[in-house]
């Protein structure tokens, strides 16, 4: 913007001193031209009016001349004498405006320039010269065309050019004045310049003029008489060989320029300052508010949240702060929500720790309860007593080691779907077999209780796992007649859309809506029931909600309290199969395939060893027991086959742990042979190593029933249902 | 503008030089810009007062004879001008007066002998005075009476004639003079047209009025800044020649018309 002003002002100042000077040129160079046309007219209306006394007849009379200069004197005012000399150069009259005529004087001028250059050159322009000191005046002769006209001569008072020097205006302090043609000045405006008889004739305009004439250029700066530098035009006056100079003193004639000037700096300076003020209101205008927003940006970096960025600016910066103080507000509210989710979380896992605390209290009392039983019966047994009383203690023995087992499996079942190891297996069967189990399976109880089981029979094919789905079953049925003391349990399902929803009603206690969430949680018994008298842990419902979450299959409860509940299961509906596949059973009853079967058995405990090789030898099994891999070896060195199946105890007295054993012997006969764990340690720890190592873990006590299963399915021929742990036991067989 | 950008005082003697001496130093005690002053005795006064001051006279004589300046070109002091008559001009008032009266034998000359100007005066009339073939009186006057006494003593005897030379004592008693030449039919030539228009018979001379204005230019020059003493003395250079036909009838005279083609103006 400074520059273009700049540019601006300098073409501007440019411009105008180009015009102001072609515009001062013309102007002076006229006026000269116009005062030298009017001094040429003064000069040559006096010669002319003088010329006229040369051209009386010689026969005139000099009274006839007198009156002729009479007239001549009047009718030119600058003429303050006149002579006349006759051929001869005799003057023969004198005329004066101060002083006395003389008629035929007779002086002899023959011999002086005013009478010889006249007559030599018809025309003759004294030099100029100064009467009384100060007045100046030269002489003007003519001579008469014919030879006897003699010569007029005329004493001009040249003060005469000063008026029309005088009365040229240039500008204020510009000024005319007339020089010779031997430089002496004639007329100036100071007049007293002419009468000191000023010589300028080393005045370079002077010089030029007189050298150049009309070749060099009319106007030029140069000094003036005065010393001061002026801009300078002149003009010649032809016929005395004078010049008229016009001059104005530069300071005047570039006045307006340096106005100009003065006006183009201020414009610029103004211009300047404007553009310094507007930037710098603009960098204001940006810099404070993005300060605020750096300073903003930092107060909310450094966890600020709340702190707000405030500018009013009403443009793009208003817009940033807004959207710096909305991410800050989302910061704050995530913040905020991720305090409260933490906290949530927090009391979620107090509560989660309160229920393992009440879990642990709950399972370590339901299990002091058979132990404190079973102390009581050995402790009776150890007495002798009649062998009626002992059937019956043993009868109770059985009973509460059976309570403790139920129990055992129930809390395993818990610890393997908190584990997360428990992997559904899905498959499509029928739901009619699993039913007929439920109403076996129950049928008995209810009949004992009093209570009316009915359970009816469907068609329909689902998709689920079978196992588990039989799992949740024999729960929630179990519960049923539990909590039922009159009426009965009704089983029974029917498809709802894509779905087949299997229902379990009951005629009991009834759930009131305020413990509807807790039923699902460990160890949770509805008030006023003991857990000796329904005979319950308080698991089921806990085992169930897991499981279902874990098959994705919805759980539905609606119950009246004094009248009933009924549970709901909804299981992905599947259209019927032609051939109609039995799915597996852990009661399935097989023992064939375990006959002559090779099992090794490791565990560090004897009286383990003793009772598993007891038990697979009843079932037909050759069974090689030690308390490690190399002791299993040892002995198997006599034998020529390779085991069909490893059990191996998970953690081992020696340096191997079971999962090492089994790797021994897997190396030693370089097979993959069919293995699976066993341990007391019911930690969740130990399943996730077993399945990261691809094996089954089975907790200790096992059952038989829960052994043989697993021996059925390490060790069928053909081994449809793939294991619960995955496919690396199966695997194994290959 | 008066009062303004100048002020301007005047003080008016009337020919009484008592009242001019009080007068010139009443101005000087003004300690004025600049004083102008009008005629010979005025500016010898003022002079008196003030040899600092800045003074621009006008319708003064002989001024370097007079001591008012040290030369025509170069005054020097604080005094510069313009001069009306040259004393060449004593001839040719005589010149004049024997033109338009060729019968005039005996002349007059109306002076103040104090003025020196006026002895130079005399001194060219005198010069010329056998040319002419003429007798020159010499008539010193200061007052009407002394006016009234010399014309009536000189009127005595014929053929007379009369030049009135340029002084503040003619100048103030000019209808006396005019009056007495009248009374005493003597032709007489007066330096200013006034004179001719007032009923003097014939004048030539400077026009007073250009002197003025050449006055007032040096004024104005030395309002501006000029030393006095570096403007040159000027001369009046315009002439006039009126000429009063009713006092030339009155004095049965008949203007040859070889002078009326030379007259400016004519007063009928």
């Amino acid at each position: 913007m400074c520059l273009v002003l700049l540019v601006n002002g300098l073409f501007g100042i440019w411009f105008s001193y180009r015009e102001q000077k072609a515009s001062l040129t013309r102007i002076q160079r006229e006026q000269a031209e116009s005062a030298a046309g009017k001094i040429g007219e003064f000069i040559k209306g006096i010669e002319s009016e003088i010329g006229w006394t040369t051209q009386l007849p010689s026969t005139a009379s000099l009274r006839e001349r007198h009156f002729d200069a009479l007239r001549l004197l009047r009718q030119v005012p600058a003429v303050a004498e006149f002579a006349w000399v006759d051929a001869a150069g005799r003057e023969q009259l004198r005329v004066s405006r101060v002083s006395t005529d003389t008629v035929a004087g007779g002086t002899d001028l023959s011999q002086e320039p005013r009478f010889t250059e006249p007559v030599a050159h018809k025309i003759y322009y004294g030099p100029i010269y100064f009467r009384r000191e100060s007045e100046p005046y030269m002489t003007l002769a003519l001579a008469g065309a014919r030879r006897d006209a003699g010569v007029s001569i005329a004493e001009v008072n040249l003060k005469f050019i000063w008026d029309v020097v005088s009365q040229i205006k240039v500008g204020k302090d510009g000024l005319a004045y007339v020089v010779d043609a031997r430089g002496r000045l004639i007329a100036h405006p100071d007049i007293s310049l002419v009468l000191r008889n000023t010589d300028v004739s080393q005045l370079s305009q002077v010089l030029a003029a007189r050298a150049g004439g009309q070749g060099m250029p009319r106007v030029e700066v140069a000094q003036d008489v005065q010393g001061r530098r002026v801009l300078t035009a002149f003009a010649p006056i032809v016929p005395p060989g004078w010049m008229v100079f016009v001059e104005l003193p530069i300071a005047e004639a570039y006045a307006p320029l340096y106005a100009s000037l003065v006006a183009t700096g201020l414009v610029l300076l103004a211009g300047l300052v404007l553009t310094i003020l507007a930037s710098l209101m603009l960098a204001r205008k940006m810099v404070t508010p993005i300060r605020v927003l750096q300073t903003g940006a930092a107060q909310i970096g450094k966890g600020a949240l709340d702190h707000r960025i405030e500018i009013v600016t009403g443009d793009e910066l208003e817009a940033l702060g807004n959207q710096f103080n909305e991410m800050a507000a989302r910061l704050q509210e995530s913040y905020a929500t991720l305090e409260r989710k933490v906290e949530e979380r927090t009391h979620q896992l107090e509560l989660a720790n309160l229920a393992k605390s009440r879990f642990l209290a709950a399972a370590s009392h339901d299990l002091r309860q058979p132990l404190h039983a079973l102390g009581l019966f050995v402790a009776q047994l150890r007495a002798d007593i009649d062998p009626v009383e002992r059937r019956r203690i043993v009868a109770r023995i059985d009973s509460a080691v059976a309570a403790m087992n139920d129990l055992f499996n129930a809390l395993l079942d818990i610890s393997k779907l908190d584990a997360g190891v428990l992997i559904p297996d899905p498959a499509v069967f029928a739901i009619r077999p699993l039913l007929r189990r439920m109403e076996t399976t129950f049928a008995g109880v209810a009949h004992e209780k009093g209570l009316k089981l009915r359970v009816m029979a469907s068609s329909a094919w689902v998709r689920s796992d079978p196992v588990l789905l039989e799992r949740i079953l024999l729960n929630l049925v179990s519960n049923a007649v539990r909590y039922t003391d009159r009426g009965g349990v009704f089983v029974g399902c029917h498809r709802r859309g894509d779905s087949l929803r299997i229902e379990v009603w009951d005629s009991g206690i009834g759930i009131p809506d305020d413990q509807r969430r807790n039923i699902f949680g460990e160890f949770y018994q509805l008030a006023g029931n003991e857990a000796g008298r329904r005979g319950g842990l308080g698991l089921g419902l806990a085992i169930v909600d897991r499981l279902c979450r874990l098959l994705g299959h919805p759980i539905e409860l609606a119950s009246i309290p004094g009248r009933g509940s009924r549970f709901a299961v909804l299981v992905p509906w599947e259209a019927a199969r032609p051939e109609a596949t039995e799915p597996p059973s852990p009661l399935q009853e097989i023992v064939d395939p375990f006959r002559n079967k090779l099992v090794v058995v490791i565990d560090d405990d004897a009286l383990v060893l003793e009772g598993i090789g007891g038990l697979l030898r009843g079932w037909g099994c050759h069974v090689v027991a030690g308390e490690s891999a190399d002791a299993a070896l040892a002995r198997l060195r006599d034998r020529t086959r390779c085991p069909d199946l490893i059990i191996s105890d998970f953690r081992l007295s020696g340096r191997e742990n079971g999962i090492e054993a089994i790797e021994h012997l897997r190396r030693a006969f370089r097979i993959r042979i069919p293995a699976f764990l066993i341990s007391g340690d019911t930690a969740p720890e130990r399943l996730r190593e077993a399945a990261a190592g691809g094996y089954h873990l089975l907790h200790k006590p096992v059952p038989p029933i829960t052994l043989r299963a697993m021996l059925t399915r390490f060790l069928k021929d053909n081994p449809v249902v793939e294991d619960l742990v995955g496919p690396a036991s199966v695997d194994g067989r290959l | 503008m008066d009062g303004r950008d100048i002020r301007i005082d005047f003080r008016w003697a009337a020919g009484d030089i008592g009242l001019m001496k009080a007068y010139a130093g009443e101005l000087a005690g003004l300690k004025p810009d600049v004083i102008l002053v009008m005629s010979n005795p005025a500016m010898a006064l003022v002079q008196q007062q003030t040899r600092s001051l800045p003074t621009v006279f006008v319708a003064v004589a002989d001024p370097v004879g007079s001591g008012f300046v040290q030369s025509l070109a170069r005054p020097g002091g604080n005094v510069t001008g313009f001069t009306n008559f040259e004393s060449s001009m004593g001839g040719k008032w005589l010149e004049v007066l024997k033109e338009i009266a060729p019968r005039v034998a005996r002349v007059m000359v109306l002076l103040h002998p104090e003025t020196r100007a006026h002895m130079s005066f005399w001194g060219a009339a005198e010069a010329a005075a056998p040319s002419f073939s003429v007798k020159l009186t010499m008539a010193g006057v200061h007052d009407a009476a002394e006016i009234e006494r010399a014309a009536a003593a000189f009127a005595r005897e014929p053929n007379g004639g009369m030049i009135v030379l340029p002084h503040t004592v003619t100048e103030v008693h000019r209808m006396t003079i005019i009056e007495s030449a009248a009374r005493y039919r003597l032709p007489a030539v007066y330096p200013f047209r006034h004179f001719a228009i007032e009923g003097g018979l014939i004048s030539y001379g400077v026009d007073l009025i250009d002197a003025f204005r050449g006055a007032a230019t040096y004024v104005d020059r030395i309002l501006r800044g000029a030393k006095p003493g570096e403007l040159p003395v000027q001369a009046a250079n315009k002439f006039e020649l009126l000429i009063n036909l009713k006092t030339a009838r009155a004095l049965g005279i008949a203007v040859p018309p070889s002078l009326l083609a030379r007259t400016d103006e004519v007063i009928e």
